[in-house]
């Protein structure tokens, strides 16, 4: 995970114990994310609270960017084409 | 889900894990009974409802791992009906409140077939099954029609005109149309299909599990071509816990040239509602049949699903219908957020509080098979047996040495305390057998048609565990009994004689004289002691010459056969009910005591030594030998004076004691020990009460009184009469602890 500027990045092998560390670090610095991007290998990933957590960021945050939410889909070379159905109220 | 958790820590045999579910659903079965009838008292009460619907979410989870697919499917159906419930502000209406109890009546009897491996289904199942469904299908319309309306309201449409069922189903389907938008996947090199639902609990996190964790085992199988992940709810980050799964059904599509039973071993410790498997093309399911059968009744969505259509964006976060769907596409969105809302709760919400509680009762107790405790208290029993032999030693007396004798005096106080605390070990409270009583008092009023109310008090007072479990008969009998002759027939009669209108019973348990007793209390009409009398007289069970005091009379109604109602219901009054008592108390070392005012009420009065394992006795002699006679049925003793010791021809001895003439048995004449006959005026006389009456024994002498470990007689002994154990005393010597009424019975005969 690293910043830069206004941009951060993320990766998808995130453990739930990095997603914890992650959520720490993102609440108090909302403010001036823009962008969250996936960075490295998009193969697999460990932990599905991670992409619970850039729910809850968009949710709290709705201009964020964070492409694979606002794509619709999140494609992975072991796990094919991730698909979002979103039905909370906003 | 607490089998698995159990599975966990060490490898369980079948018959282990299938013993410890049988416990726990026997004690969750039992808990829903008392807090249906807990949530009819306090219905505003929500977490009751709550508590009632996590009982039923585990116990669903736990039949279904087990293949009791009867029970799995009819607490599946009643589960839903309780989320409904749960969910809306709507109170469960009294005869809702009946179903529930009906349901739980079902499922008791369900769980023994299915225990059993009995064919078919308990007589109430179907219909209570129809009543529960029939409640699901007018919830669905109710939530519709009070969905609509509030759509309405917000958009200014005000009038709500009622909605019709095809407008239901059209938003159904439009609620399910960017899910079924997406194309599916197919299948490449002649591999199979096999769409995977995973719906995990709220907890997998903590469970060890994760999302990826299956999708890294699925993708050892084949190929994973595509997921379709529900969110429906999300946390803002403030209130964010990464440790909730906050995801509600994953559905995926695999390709793999396993079989399904292949790939059904990647959820081996999930439990069946959290996984379905189906192999495309097939539509055979992993999935235990009967689930599958209710989840479809059930679920209509889920059943009528389209599986294809045009490739669509399914992204419903930033869809932005135009302005002429506005309304229609609103009330889509809703719909679909109240019905993913409900079921995501269904599955989150209850399995969070299980897991805190779970939490909480590993923290606070342990669960001890009673056997071990039962041994536990055996060797306590032989180390206080030891240290009084040390103590009451000769040799060591004699020794004259103030430190030794110190230290034995500690010894001693270390060893009470010990034993104090291993019989507190034994000790529970009567909380929850006096919790079942509820449900006992509220089927038993309605058989009757009458208008009562239970109170309970004392229901920490803790009695010895094995006492417990036999106290429930007996107290269903009396509260029966109360109910059904005790309280008057109509409100008016009571109305007539100035009392409330309302019959009221109260059970309550308390410490007295260093006994338990249980008191059922009921302010009816009371006992009749001359019809009781006059029954008694003509049934033979009395003699008309017979002088008996009130609370003797009164005994009588526990003979067997004997019945003063002039109507017998299905509830009492046949004459074994209060019998059964009087012969289950005894069985418990313990007596009934019935007191009774006309007009007024009558009370029952169950009194029970504190534990089984330890008896308070008074420790006598008899031709030499040491016999022990139980605290709780001695009177008083006396050395009588030579005027008041009778003899009448062919009745036998008896004391004029304060007016009470009483018989006289001489102890070592009833066990045929010697044929001794001293003059009553100098022994000792132990006045005991026993189920016929008084009496006094004739002893050599009174020791004293002492607290003694019961040890159980050799099968040679146990059939000698009149004795109902032994005892080891301090210097070795083995004494017999009596049991005073069949000793009586002995010289009767």
């Amino acid at each position: 995970m690293t910043i830069d500027g206004d941009v951060l990045e993320i990766e998808l092998d995130m453990d739930l114990g990095e997603v914890i560390e992650l959520k720490k670090f993102v609440e108090p610095r909302l403010e001036y994310i823009e962008s969250i991007e996936i960075v490295g290998e998009r193969d697999i990933f460990a932990s599905s609270s991670l992409f619970a957590l850039l729910f809850s960021i968009k949710k709290s945050k709705p201009e964020i960017r964070i492409p694979m939410i606002d794509e619709g889909v999140l494609k992975l070379a072991h796990y094919g084409s991730v698909h979002w159905i979103y039905h909370d109220e906003r | 889900m607490l089998i698995m958790a159990a599975c966990i820590g060490y490898i369980m045999t079948k018959d282990e894990i299938r013993a410890i579910f049988i416990e726990e659903a026997t004690e969750i079965i039992e808990k829903l009974d008392i807090d249906i009838i807990n949530y009819e008292e306090d219905s505003e009460n929500k977490e009751l409802l709550n508590e009632l619907f996590r009982g039923v979410h585990t116990l669903k989870g736990s039949a279904n791992s087990f293949g009791f697919t009867r029970l799995g499917g009819f607490v599946h159906l009643f589960e839903d009906v309780l989320d409904h419930y749960r969910d809306s502000d709507v109170a469960v209406p009294a005869n809702v409140i009946d179903i529930f109890l009906n349901a739980v009546d079902v499922i008791k009897e369900t769980l023994w077939l299915e225990v059993n491996g009995d064919e078919g289904v308990p007589p109430n199942y179907d219909s209570t099954l129809e009543s529960i469904k029939h409640l699901l299908e007018n919830k669905e319309v109710v939530n519709e029609f009070v969905e609509m309306v509030n759509l309405a309201e917000e958009f200014g449409e005000i009038d709500a005109t009622p909605v019709q069922t095809e407008s239901v189903s059209q938003i159904v389907e439009e609620a399910t149309a960017p899910k079924a938008a997406l194309e599916i996947p197919a299948a490449t090199d002649g591999k199979l299909l096999y769409k995977i639902i995973l719906k995990l609990d709220n907890d997998i996190y903590h469970r060890g599990y994760d999302h990826g964790h299956f999708f890294q085992l699925l993708s050892e199988k084949g190929n994973i071509l595509q997921s379709r992940w529900t969110l429906p709810k999300i946390a803002k980050i403030e209130s964010f816990d990464a440790e909730v799964n906050y995801w509600g059904e994953v559905e995926l599509y695999l390709e793999s040239h396993e079989s399904i039973a292949s790939i059904e071993e990647v959820f081996l410790f999930v439990e069946p509602e959290e996984f379905s498997i189906t192999l495309m093309g097939n539509e055979e399911s992993a999935q235990p049949p009967a689930l599958v059968e209710t989840r479809s009744a059930l679920n209509v969505q889920t059943a009528t699903q389209p599986e294809a259509a045009p490739a669509a964006q399914i992204l419903a976060i930033e869809k932005q219908p135009a302005e002429n769907e506005r309304i229609e596409s609103k009330k889509v969105e809703s719909k679909t957020v109240k019905s993913e809302k409900a079921e995501d709760e269904k599955f989150r919400e209850a399995p969070d509080a299980e897991l805190q509680r779970r939490k909480d009762d590993k923290r606070s107790f342990v669960k001890i098979d009673t056997q071990k405790l039962d041994e536990l208290f055996d060797s306590v029993g032989e180390m206080v047996i030891t240290q009084n032999f040390v103590a009451e030693n000769d040799e060591i007396k004699n020794l004259n040495s103030p430190k030794l004798t110190r230290t034995i005096e500690n010894l001693s106080k270390i060893t009470r305390l010990i034993q104090n605390r291993v019989m507190a070990l034994r000790m529970v409270p009567v909380h929850d057998t006096f919790d079942k009583m509820k449900r006992v008092a509220r089927d038993a009023s309605r058989k009757v048609d009458k208008d009562i109310e239970l109170r309970i008090e004392g229901e920490e007072t803790e009695v010895d565990k094995t006492m417990v479990d036999s106290l429930s008969d007996p107290l269903i009998h009396i509260i029966r009994n109360a109910i059904d002759h005790g309280i008057e027939a109509t409100s008016e009669e009571r109305i007539a004689q100035g009392k409330n209108p309302k019959g009221r019973v109260l059970l309550r348990a308390y410490h007295k004289a260093g006994n338990i007793a249980i008191e059922v209390r009921d302010d009816g009409r009371g006992i009749n002691r001359d019809k009781v009398y006059a029954k008694a007289l003509e049934r033979g069970i009395i003699a008309k010459d017979d002088v008996l005091s009130d609370q003797q009379i009164y005994g009588l109604i526990m003979q067997a056969g004997f019945s003063t109602a002039d109507v017998i219901s299905d509830i009492s009054g046949r004459g074994v009910g209060l019998d059964v008592v009087r012969s289950s108390i005894e069985k418990l070392q313990g007596k009934v005591e019935i007191d009774s005012k006309v007009g007024e009420g009558s009370v029952f009065t169950i009194l029970l030594p504190l534990t089984l394992a330890i008896i308070d006795g008074m420790i006598v002699k008899s031709a030499g030998d040491m016999f022990i006679i139980p605290t709780l049925s001695v009177v008083e003793s006396f050395i009588p004076t030579k005027n008041i010791v009778h003899t009448a021809r062919n009745k036998g001895e008896f004391v004029n004691l304060r007016g009470e003439m009483i018989p006289v048995m001489r102890l070592n004449e009833i066990l045929g020990i010697n044929t001794n006959r001293p003059e009553i005026w100098e022994s000792t006389l132990i006045c005991v009460e026993s189920e016929d009456g008084k009496y006094a024994l004739l002893i050599d002498d009174l020791v004293g009184r002492q607290q003694v470990v019961i040890k159980p007689l050799g099968k040679a002994l146990a059939k000698l009469e009149g004795i109902m154990g032994g005892a080891v005393m301090g210097n070795g010597d083995i004494a017999l602890i009596l049991n005073v009424d069949a000793l009586f019975k002995i010289k009767v005969n």
